[in-house]
């Protein structure tokens, strides 16, 4: 590219006239240290400058892109690990029935036989809330009695 | 930082999903941790998710112990008492200044009733002390039914 041309070409660059195809041959004739003097100089520097920027906000938008896409892995994680609970945890009505007791020295686990020394404890504790009903309402049938006797005493 | 107050929300909502288990009072818990379980006359009855007869229970924990020395007694009395104090319903029966009978209602947790039986037959002539540990859907006037 003749000086001529090269100073049309930066010419328009600088009134925003040119194709994108003249900007693509002026940033390459740029290029070639060859072309010489102030107005190439002064075009090689705003060339370089936006080139720069573009640059930088190009990497900018990159750099903003990857906080969206940690944000959305970190998401999806997150609600692998939720799935995971829900299916790992049991629900109650799905949770197995466990029996044990341990007696002498014996572990057992059979569940009717655990189930029997269940109800024999109940039982004896059945036996005594029984015979305390009984005592409270004799108790009371006692207290009854005494204020009826007062009240006859008082008459 | 808020889309770590995120992250933690939403591992926050994967705690609380976690079935939430109701929890046997402090002291009566301690009284199951195996000591007893080869004890001389001692009887050590646990079921989860079980049940009594017709009627499901979701945790039920025995202890029954013959001619207890008066130390073992001493501490499962105290126990129970120390544990009663939180409860929102008693029945008890005292004897020679000792706790004999005991009926306790706990606060529900998770939608779950607790109960405590308590029966040291010794002030009354007897041999055997008796601790019951019952969580369940079951009411309380149904868990008398259960001892009749």
């Amino acid at each position: 590219m003749n000086q001529q041309e090269l100073d049309r070409l930066i010419e328009l660059y600088f009134d925003g006239l040119t194709t994108e195809a003249e900007e693509h041959t002026l940033r390459h004739a740029l290029a070639d240290p060859a072309h010489t003097g102030a107005a190439a100089d002064e075009a090689r520097a705003v060339m370089g400058v936006f080139a720069a920027a573009r640059c930088r906000r190009d990497s900018a938008v990159r750099e903003t892109s990857r906080p969206k896409l940690w944000r959305a892995a970190a998401a999806v994680v997150a609600a692998a690990i939720i799935g995971a609970v829900f299916m790992a945890v049991p629900r109650h009505t799905e949770r197995e029935a466990s029996y044990i007791a341990y007696h002498d020295g014996n572990t057992i686990t059979d569940p009717e036989t655990v189930m029997a020394m269940a109800f024999a404890d109940l039982g004896a504790v059945a036996q005594a809330a029984d015979a305390i009903d009984h005592s409270i309402e004799a108790n009371i049938a006692a207290f009854g009695a005494a204020l009826n006797s007062e009240n006859t005493l008082t008459q | 930082m808020k889309h770590a107050t995120h992250l933690i929300f939403l591992l926050a909502m994967a705690l609380a999903a976690l079935p939430l288990r109701a929890a046997t009072p402090a002291a009566i818990n301690s009284l199951f941790d195996g000591r007893f379980n080869d004890t001389p006359g001692a009887r050590v009855t646990m079921m989860e998710n079980g049940r009594l007869g017709k009627q499901s229970v979701r945790v039920f924990k025995s202890l029954s112990i013959e001619n207890p020395d008066n130390d073992c007694a001493s501490e499962i009395e105290t126990a129970v008492k120390r544990d009663g104090a939180a409860a929102t319903s008693r029945e008890v029966q005292f004897r020679d200044g000792k706790l004999y009978y005991g009926f306790y209602t706990f606060p529900d947790k998770n939608k779950t009733h607790r109960y405590l039986l308590y029966l040291n037959q010794i002030p009354a002539g007897g041999t055997q002390l008796i601790l019951i540990y019952i969580e369940s859907s079951l009411s309380a006037k149904q868990i008398r039914e259960l001892l009749k």
